[in-house]
C-alpha cells in the first residue's frame, strides 16, 4: 500500500506546494521547466481480478480503493540553444513494474530549413492518436484513454531518430514523421512477468489538422520482437492505426481503429477501437465512450476480447486543475486490462463496474 | 426576483455588449501580411507555426475575450490544448509580455511576431492582421 502510494504522495506534495498560479516556469532565457501530474484512485466492485490502465503495471484496482492505477508526476526541462537546437528531458514517475522515476524522454532536436526537424535521443512512440499527451491527463477530456486500444502497445517511448516535416498547405497542417530505433518493455501478462524486446522499430506517421479536424495515419513495424515467457518464436509485428478527431471547442468527437497483425503463430492479432464524445458546458464537459477488442487469428487467448463503456466527468475546477470522475462497464477477461486474476475470475468472465476519480494539474 | 434576474442578465449582456464594441485588432509588423481568423486560431492553437504568437497575461480580459473569438475556446481550454503541445516538445505556448503596450513593441520589433490589443491602442508602429468584433 505505502509502495502503492508513493507516487500519488509525490504528485500531491508538489501540486499543493506548488503556487497555484504557477505555470511554466522560465529559468534564464534559454530553459522552460514545466510539470503535469495526476491523483487518482480507481474502486471496481469484484475482487477476483484487479483492474490496470498499462501493461507495465503488475497490480490494479479492485474492491478496495487503488491510487497507483493512474497517479503520476511528469517533469519536464526544455532548453532551447538557439533558433536550430533545442533539447527536451522528461521524468515521469507512475505504477510500472518499478515505481522508480525513468526519464521518458530525453533528446535533442536541430530545426532544418524548410520545415523539416531531426529529433535524436529517447522521445515517444507514435503509436496512437494522442500518444504524445497519453499521461497529462490535463490535457485531455477523459479520465484515462481506453485500454482496449491504448494498452495494445507495451512500450510508449523509444531510442533512436526521427525526422520531421511539417507545412501549411492551403487550409491544411500537415505533419509527416519517420521514426526508426528500439525499445524494450517489461510487462505482466497472464501471471507472468515478461519482456518484449522490439530490437528494430521503424514508424510512419502523418497528421492532418485543418480548421476543427484532425486525421490521424500511422504504422509501426517491428521485425522479429522477442517475447519472454511463453515459448514464442520472433515475430514480426505490424501495427496500423487511423484516428479522426473533431473538436469545435464546444462539441468534441474522436475515435481510432488499430490493428495489429504478426508473423505465425500470430498470438496477439486484434482489431480494437473506441469512440468518445464530450460536450462543454462551460466548465463541465460530460463524455461517452465505447471501446472494443476483438481478436483476430489464432486466437491463442493471449488477447481476449474486451468491450467497455464508460461516462465520465472533467471539471475545470480552477486555474491549471481539472478534476475528473468516470464509470466504467468493463467486460473483459484477463490479458489487458486485468492483472491478479483468480481461477474463477477466469472461468466466469463477470462483468465488473468501476469508478475512478483523478485531479489533474499541470504546472 | 424574476425581474432581478432579468435585470442582472440585461446588465451583464449589455457589459459583455460594451466590451465588444471596443473590439480587439490582431496585430503584426507594418511588413506583415494579413490573416484570416483560421490562420490566427491555428498559430495560436499550436498548429502552425506561419508565426510567433504574443499572449496578454491571463489577468487581463482581453485575453478571454480574443480566445473565444478567435478560437471559440476558453482559456482552459486553451491551456489543455497547449499542455497536450508542451509535453510532446512539439512547442511551447505564446511568451505572455505583460501588457499591450509590450506586446505592441515586440511585434513593432519582430516580422514573425503577431499580438492582440484593443483597437483603441493600434498605432502607426504596427498593423492589424484582422479585426475581431
Amino acid at each position: 500500500m505505502k509502495r502503492a502510494l508513493s507516487p500519488a504522495v509525490a504528485a500531491m506534495t508538489l501540486a499543493l506546494g506548488a503556487p497555484a498560479a504557477m505555470a511554466a516556469t522560465q529559468i534564464g532565457e534559454h530553459v522552460a521547466v514545466s510539470g503535469f501530474g495526476t491523483i487518482g484512485a480507481m474502486v471496481t466492485d469484484n475482487d477476483g481480478a484487479q483492474y490496470r490502465s498499462d501493461l507495465r503495471q503488475s497490480r490494479g484496482a479492485d474492491k478496495s480503493a487503488d491510487f497507483g492505477v493512474d497517479s503520476r508526476l511528469g517533469l519536464q526541462a526544455n532548453v532551447k540553444f538557439n533558433d536550430t537546437f533545442s533539447a527536451v528531458g522528461q521524468l515521469l514517475t507512475s505504477r510500472r513494474q518499478s515505481d522508480r522515476p525513468v526519464v521518458e524522454w530525453l533528446y535533442g532536436q536541430a530545426n532544418l530549413p524548410a520545415g523539416f526537424s531531426l529529433q535524436l535521443g529517447r522521445m515517444v512512440l507514435p503509436t496512437f492518436m494522442v500518444s504524445d499527451s497519453r499521461s497529462v491527463g490535463y490535457a485531455a477530456h477523459w479520465l484515462r484513454a481506453p485500454q482496449e486500444v491504448y494498452a495494445l502497445y507495451p512500450a510508449s517511448a523509444f531510442d533512436g531518430g526521427q525526422l520531421q516535416y511539417k507545412a501549411t498547405l492551403g487550409p491544411v497542417n500537415l505533419t509527416a514523421q519517420l521514426a526508426a530505433g528500439k525499445t524494450k518493455s517489461d510487462i505482466s501478462l497472464l501471471g507472468t512477468a515478461v519482456t518484449i524486446d522490439f530490437e528494430k522499430l521503424r514508424s510512419a506517421n502523418l497528421l492532418l489538422e485543418t480548421g476543427n479536424w484532425l486525421l490521424r495515419l500511422g504504422q509501426t513495424q517491428a521485425p522479429g520482437v522477442k517475447i519472454s515467457g511463453f515459448g514464442l518464436p520472433p515475430l514480426d509485428d505490424k501495427f496500423t492505426g487511423v484516428g479522426v478527431q473533431y473538436d469545435n471547442g464546444t462539441l468534441l468527437v474522436m475515435g481510432e481503429y488499430t490493428m495489429r497483425r504478426q508473423s505465425a503463430p500470430a498470438p496477439f492479432d486484434s482489431n480494437s477501437w473506441y469512440l468518445s464524445s464530450g460536450w462543454r458546458f462551460g466548465v463541465w464537459m460530460p463524455y461517452a465512450t465505447v471501446s472494443r477488442l476483438t481478436p483476430k487469428g489464432s486466437r491463442s487467448g493471449l488477447v481476449p476480447a474486451d468491450k467497455v463503456s464508460a461516462i465520465g466527468l472533467r471539471w475545470d475546477a480552477m486555474r491549471n486543475v481539472a478534476i475528473k470522475a468516470q464509470y466504467q462497464k468493463i467486460d473483459a477477461a484477463a490479458g489487458a486490462s486485468y492483472v491478479n486474476v483468480s481461477p474463477a475470475f477466469a472461468a466466469e468472465r463477470p462483468t465488473v463496474n468501476a469508478l475512478s476519480v483523478a485531479v489533474d494539474f499541470v504546472f | 426576483m424574476k425581474l432581478h434576474a432579468f435585470a442582472a442578465g440585461l446588465a451583464l449582456a449589455l457589459g459583455s455588449l460594451g466590451a465588444a464594441a471596443a473590439g480587439i485588432a490582431v496585430i503584426g509588423h507594418p511588413g506583415a501580411a494579413a490573416m484570416s481568423k483560421e490562420q490566427i486560431a491555428d498559430v495560436y492553437l499550436g498548429k502552425s507555426q506561419a508565426a510567433t504568437p504574443l499572449d496578454q497575461p491571463e489577468s487581463a480580459p482581453i485575453r478571454a475575450d480574443f480566445y473565444t473569438k478567435a478560437t471559440s475556446r476558453d482559456l482552459a481550454q486553451v491551456k489543455a490544448t497547449w499542455s497536450r503541445l508542451t509535453f510532446s516538445g512539439k512547442g511551447q505556448p505564446p511568451k505572455e509580455l505583460p501588457d499591450a503596450a509590450a506586446v505592441k513593441k515586440a511585434v513593432a520589433a519582430d516580422p514573425k511576431a503577431i499580438g492582440y490589443i484593443d483597437k483603441a491602442a493600434v498605432d502607426a508602429s504596427v498593423k492589424v492582421l484582422l479585426s475581431l468584433d
